[in-house]
């Protein structure tokens, strides 16, 4: 340490040994001179150890030997010699112009060795700075590029760090990375606020260059948010023993350089794994997909076998007994109810995967009502469906997925004969429509309604809970899926579904209706009729 | 040479599942045409090959391809009617095989009654083409449509139609019995650049079913295949 300080101190005073060395030489060496040169000459040679000196040893080397030279032309060179005298007052300006060259000079050249200096510093710093950013763009995850900022910070700035980032699980708070240093709860709660401030509103910016600076048991340390290009991504922490504000706010614009790479770098990568869970979420929907698919097939590969041998026996020659005929019709019908419950099933598993995306139209509710009708899995003969829809709105456009909406209304159908009440000989079901305004929006309810005993409305409000049938006792097929099906298709088309006791024929009887916004048609053109 | 097709009616049914494939074997065979039964499009392609056969009742899932395919070659020779087999809820797949050229689908599970109705159908639509009939005179429920004189009657009261719902009701009745997808009926009465405005179509079908139907809610003709498109049927079968 001492060796070092000893040979950086000699090191200083060489220029000005130098100087007095080079002056000395030349006075000496030009007074021979005199007997052939004039006092004139010699003083342009002077002028040039002056220049000399000035450039080589800088501002203080170059005053010295200006004052040495014009004393020792004074004193050799000028009448009377071996004297400071100076008779003619001339020679003052010799003197200062001596002065004049070597302060000029000197500080040309220093000011000149001052940008060289900091361009190369600047130079070496960008190449830093980049080979930084390379390594950045090759880190894998959030600790690579924790690791190597650390590592720059530490090598280029000698300052210890911390990278945090927002926690994957709560987007509002901040987790170290890693850290040279244990990170302290207040530390960890001041970057907190820092960024919480930065992600709330975005222009909060004061003056970024005294912003984060703090001091604590003898350790500085600085908060630089890591902007990204959408939002905040996190905090880099930056540390340094002792009281270092200077140093710190000097190494600023390098540690705002680095804190937006690091932030770019945090910003692809969560990018990159939005890409990643986007390709998984995708891959583990068409697979959801493809099993649903083959299991329907499945399913339904023996069911269509089964119905289709139910059905054959009525074909037999000879005639099958009559017993042996009510048995396959009846193992027909509990064929297709089994159909539909397993249909029923697959559309909720899709519809709760968030696999189905409506497929909305333009449908006129007769052919809504009319669809649905005809994809009634019970047989129409032994039930009178009256359908009332007011002529006007026949043709009324309606925007909802027809297929999945015939479900709904084929379900609510289906309940209606499968739980009617009806005291006539036949089943009576009516289906019914109407348009209700509601200041600006207007309604279509649907209704489809039998004959019930009358509800409460404990048993009203849970009808369309998951699992839950009316009439637990009775014996019919279904399980209770169909009704929450319903509800999810409604409610996927911003409607609503419901039940109420009305009255029918007199009886009392279940409604259960759908309210759809009716909303604006596209338009169309009606040509003349010919 | 066109009579001996009537006398022998041979159907071809492609399907894997073997208890399927022998029920329906079964209820075809009982009513009277000759059956053959494929399991795979390498099958059906080489009883295709070794006699004619007058119609074909085809499963998409097949072990060794997929049945749009075959369509598509059978339909690149020949215009033989194709009842495609499908669950309900395919209805992209029912429209992939109407538009690579099958005439209808049935939906699993189906009664034979609903099969045999089907076949029946088609085997008469295909008698008129091959026979060349086109009487210019339809008649379906009540409705009479005279394509010669452009002149329909509802039980002996003449109906007005539009340009568009006339055009719309003589490709219906041209096609009977087929189910024709949106698309094919946009493309045919609107044009190409009328595929998007499905509900044109669905605005003149109601139009239609007004004018022509008992019941426009439970129509007996103008059926809708819901997802897929329209099916115009001359009586109830």
């Amino acid at each position: 340490m001492n060796i070092q300080k000893t040979s950086i101190k000699s090191f200083q005073y060489l220029p000005w040994l130098l100087t007095v060395g080079v002056c000395a030489l030349t006075i000496f060496a030009s007074l021979p001179m005199l007997r052939w040169v004039e006092p004139t000459n010699i003083a342009m040679l002077f002028l040039l150890v002056v220049l000399g000196v000035s450039f080589w040893w800088g501002r203080g080397a170059g005053v010295l030997s200006a004052f040495l030279m014009v004393a020792g032309f004074d004193f050799f060179f000028v009448e009377p010699h071996l004297s400071f005298a100076v008779s003619d007052a001339q020679y003052l300006i010799t003197f200062a112009v001596m002065l004049v060259v070597a302060i000029f000079i000197s500080n040309l050249v220093s000011q000149l060795r001052r940008k060289q200096m900091v361009t190369e510093q600047q130079a070496s710093q960008t190449a830093a700075l980049y080979s930084f950013s390379k390594d950045l763009m090759r880190a894998l995850n959030l600790n690579e590029v924790a690791q190597i900022t650390t590592g720059f910070v530490r090598q280029h700035l000698g300052f210890s760090t911390c990278v945090l980032s927002a926690s994957p699980n709560e987007p509002t708070r901040l987790v170290a990375v890693n850290s040279e240093i244990p990170l302290k709860m207040v530390e960890t709660i001041a970057a907190e606020s820092l960024y919480q401030q930065n992600t709330t509103h975005n222009d909060a910016h004061t003056d970024e260059h005294t912003e984060g600076y703090f001091e604590d048991e003898g350790q500085s340390s600085m908060y630089v948010l890591l902007q990204g290009s959408t939002r905040a991504r996190g905090v880099l922490l930056v540390h340094a023993m002792g009281h270092k504000f200077q140093v710190m706010r000097d190494a600023r614009p390098i540690l705002d350089a680095v804190a937006s790479m690091v932030a770019i770098a945090i910003e692809r990568l969560h990018y990159i794994e939005v890409a990643n869970q986007h390709q998984w979420q995708m891959e583990s929907e068409r697979l959801r997909g493809s099993i649903l698919a083959a299991l329907s097939h499945d399913i339904r590969t023996p069911l269509t076998a089964m119905y289709g041998v139910a059905d054959g026996l009525h074909w037999l020659e000879p005639k099958p007994a009559a017993q042996v005929l009510d048995a396959a019709d009846k193992l027909c019908e509990q064929t297709l109810q089994l159909n539909r419950m397993v249909g029923n099933l697959l559309d909720f598993s899709k519809l709760h995967a968030g696999q189905v995306r409506l497929q909305r139209e333009w449908v006129p509710l007769d052919e809504v009502i009319g669809s649905s009708l005809r994809a009634l899995v019970q047989p129409l003969h032994d039930v009178r469906v009256d359908v009332n829809v007011p002529a006007s709105l026949s043709e009324l456009l309606l925007y909802l997925d027809p297929v999945l909406f015939e479900r709904v209304l084929a379900n609510l159908l289906d309940n209606a004969i499968k739980y009617n009440a009806s005291t006539l000989k036949e089943k009576i079901i009516a289906i019914d429509a109407q348009v209700q305004q509601s200041g600006t929006e207007r309604d279509c309810v649907i209704r489809v309604i039998n004959p019930a005993q009358h509800l409460s409305e404990r048993q009203i409000s849970e009808m369309f809970t998951l699992f839950e049938r009316l009439g637990i006792e009775r014996t019919e097929l279904g399980t209770g899926l169909g009704l929450s099906i319903c509800r999810t298709i409604v409610t996927a088309h911003e409607g609503q579904i419901w039940a109420e006791n009305t009255q029918m024929n007199g009886q009392d009887a279940l409604a259960v209706c759908v309210r759809l916004p009716v909303g604006t048609p596209p338009e169309w053109h009606e040509e003349s009729a010919s | 040479m066109i009579d001996s097709h009537i006398e022998v009616v041979r159907i071809l049914v492609v399907e894997d599942q073997a208890d399927i494939a022998q029920f329906i074997q079964k209820a075809l065979q009982h009513a009277g045409w000759q059956v053959d039964v494929a399991h795979s499009i390498a099958q059906a392609q080489i009883e295709l090959r070794n006699q004619p056969v007058q119609m074909i009742l085809l499963d998409l899932g097949l072990p060794d391809g997929d049945g749009l395919d075959l369509i598509a070659n059978i339909r690149s020779w020949n215009q033989t009617p194709i009842v495609v087999l499908s669950a309900r809820d395919q209805e992209s797949d029912k429209i992939k095989a109407l538009d690579a050229g099958a005439d209808d689908y049935l939906t699993k599970p189906f009664s034979i009654n609903e099969l045999l109705a089907r076949v029946r159908t088609q085997l008469r639509r295909w008698a008129q083409i091959d026979k060349g009939e086109n009487a210019p005179v339809v008649q379906f429920g009540s409705v009479v449509l005279d394509r010669q004189q452009q002149r329909i009657t509802r039980d002996g009261v003449v109906v007005h139609l539009t340009q568009i719902e006339y055009q719309l009701l003589c490709h219906l009745v041209a096609h009977a019995g087929q189910v024709l997808t949106h698309q094919q009926l946009l493309k045919h009465i609107w044009g190409q650049s009328y595929a998007e405005n499905a509900h044109y179509l669905r605005i003149y079908m109601s139009h239609l079913r007004k004018k022509l139907e008992r019941n426009p809610t439970q129509p007996e003709h103008f059926l809708t295949e819901t997802g897929v498109g329209y099916r115009f049927v001359l009586g109830q079968e």
